[in-house]
């Protein structure tokens, strides 16, 4: 930590005490029942809804001095959204920040989770915009409330199904349901389902912010998460044909990038830590 | 004047609410696991965990009900000066409910919260005498199983009541309903929430 770098005149992350207490309260609540979405007083952050300001509370209530704070947008460091999170922290906490998975204590992410596996005693906070996986079947929260009361989660298999019926698979990319612990259908946020593997019996502890919809949920370090799915059609992810134009892996996340006004385009690696740090190792002398 | 002596809370509120709420989450998300939690100092009966506790995470919009030998006018005074929050003796409202080992209030009167909103249910604080991840002599020695707990966890509880030793093996609130535990002793805490099955060998 370093006090000379700390903005003046706000409190250490931002929120005052007494918000902070109250959004403890309610992840203490969620870690303690996986998957369900604990209503909390979201309060008003200095940038607008969508913009991570559910993810951004999260972090403020747990970020402490000896933390080390990485931010991601969709996989990358060096986003607006990313760059602007990890400044704002910067200067209201003065807390370590850095680009390196391993390194971080807490990192913030906007829609992916890191190609490198997260470690015990990590704390990854997503950002969620809509965080109810039935809102867009049910559009009352009675309802959608009842149906996780009742476990009555039908519906959301019709919707899967209704999916093969169209087009001969699961055509839901992101935003892909799982049930945490056997019990709650649970919306992992906008991540593709390449990385929903990743949230299964993960050693790091997992915390979802959604500011405009005030709510917070949460899955424990070893929890079952499980991608919904049939028998006969089983939960697959993404793969490319192509591998990543910068690093050549043929393992990660690929976004598709336009090169020119011709069609010209290529795939890179969405998560950026993990793109330089392979190449870094490629150009080392042997 | 009748007055009751003030004692001093944390040293610096902001890092040390912080401090104590991050081993609260890190029990509570995997249960068993056992963190020193002592940013204060003891108040009366109240161990530095169970001080701590209170400091962290009560203010203004909570109700917290004592036991009745933490129900001491220097107790609450002290919870009422430095957390703003409220003493109630009504069992089913309370937030959290704080008490010895050897004076569990009855645990079906305390709130449940519903199936609708299950995080509106007590947390109970249990100020234990001695807690370990190794076996203790004369402790009861439990077996952890379920999230935040790769395969199984043992923990070692001295003086844990009989009473919530039947409710933690018989679960009578059916998931998501239940109560989230925090054992406390002298300077460490550990949790059991309501997704941990135990046994006790």
């Amino acid at each position: 930590m370093n006090p000379q770098t700390i903005r003046e005149g706000y409190n250490f992350a931002y929120l005052d005490e007494q918000t902070k207490r109250m959004i403890r309260r309610a992840l203490l609540k969620a870690v303690a029942i996986p998957g369900y979405q604990v209503p909390f007083g979201g309060r008003e952050m200095p940038m607008p809804y969508g913009w991570g300001t559910g993810g951004m509370q999260v972090t403020a209530a747990v970020i402490g001095q000896n933390d080390c704070l990485k931010v991601i947008d969709q996989g990358a460091d060096d986003t607006t959204n990313a760059v602007s999170i990890r400044a704002f922290f910067r200067d209201l906490t003065g807390v370590k920040t850095t680009e390196r998975t391993e390194e971080a204590t807490l990192i913030q992410t906007r829609h992916r989770i890191p190609e490198k596996p997260l470690q015990a005693g990590q704390v990854l906070v997503y950002q969620v915009p809509i965080p109810e996986p039935l809102r867009f079947i049910e559009p009352s929260e009675v309802e959608t409330r009842k149906m996780h009361a009742l476990e009555d989660y039908g519906v959301m298999h019709i919707k899967l199904y209704e999916d093969i019926a169209q087009f001969g698979h699961i055509a839901t990319a992101y935003a892909y349901p799982v049930l945490v612990n056997g019990r709650y259908v649970m919306d992992p946020s906008p991540i593709p389902k390449f990385d929903n593997p990743k949230m299964d019996n993960s050693p790091a502890l997992q915390l979802f912010g959604a500011g405009r919809e005030k709510r917070i949920y949460a899955i424990p370090p070893y929890t079952d998460v499980k991608s919904l799915d049939f028998e006969d059609h089983p939960f697959e992810v993404q793969t490319w044909k192509q591998c990543c134009a910068i690093c050549g892996s043929t393992e990660s996340f690929l976004d598709e990038v336009i090169m020119d006004d011709q069609g010209a385009h290529e795939f890179i690696c969405s998560d950026t830590d993990y793109c330089r740090e392979r190449m870094a190792s490629q150009e080392m002398p042997v | 004047m009748n007055s009751i002596a003030l004692q001093a809370g944390f040293k610096d509120a902001v890092t040390d609410a912080q401090q104590v709420f991050r081993s609260l989450l890190k029990v509570m998300s995997e249960p068993g696991v056992i963190e020193q939690l002592d940013q204060s100092g003891a108040l009366e009966t109240l161990c530095p965990a169970a001080f701590s506790t209170c400091l962290a995470l009560l203010d203004s919009t909570t109700r917290i009900w004592l036991a009745e030998s933490f129900n001491s006018d220097s107790v609450s005074k002290n919870l009422s000066f430095h957390t703003g929050c409220h003493l109630t003796r009504d069992l089913s409202e309370a937030d959290f409910v704080l008490c010895r080992a050897d004076q569990l209030p009855a645990l079906d009167q305390l709130k449940l919260g519903s199936a609708e909103y299950p995080d509106r249910g007590c947390t109970l604080l249990v100020q234990v005498a001695q807690l370990s991840d190794m076996a203790l002599p004369g402790a009861t020695q439990l077996t952890l199983q379920g999230p935040g707990i790769p395969d199984q966890r043992s923990l070692s509880v001295v003086s844990l009541p009989t009473t919530l030793i039947s409710y933690l093996t018989a679960r009578p609130d059916p998931f998501p309903l239940g109560l989230d535990i925090v054992l406390l002793a002298d300077n460490v805490a550990t949790a059991i929430p309501r997704t941990t099955r135990v046994e006790v060998n």
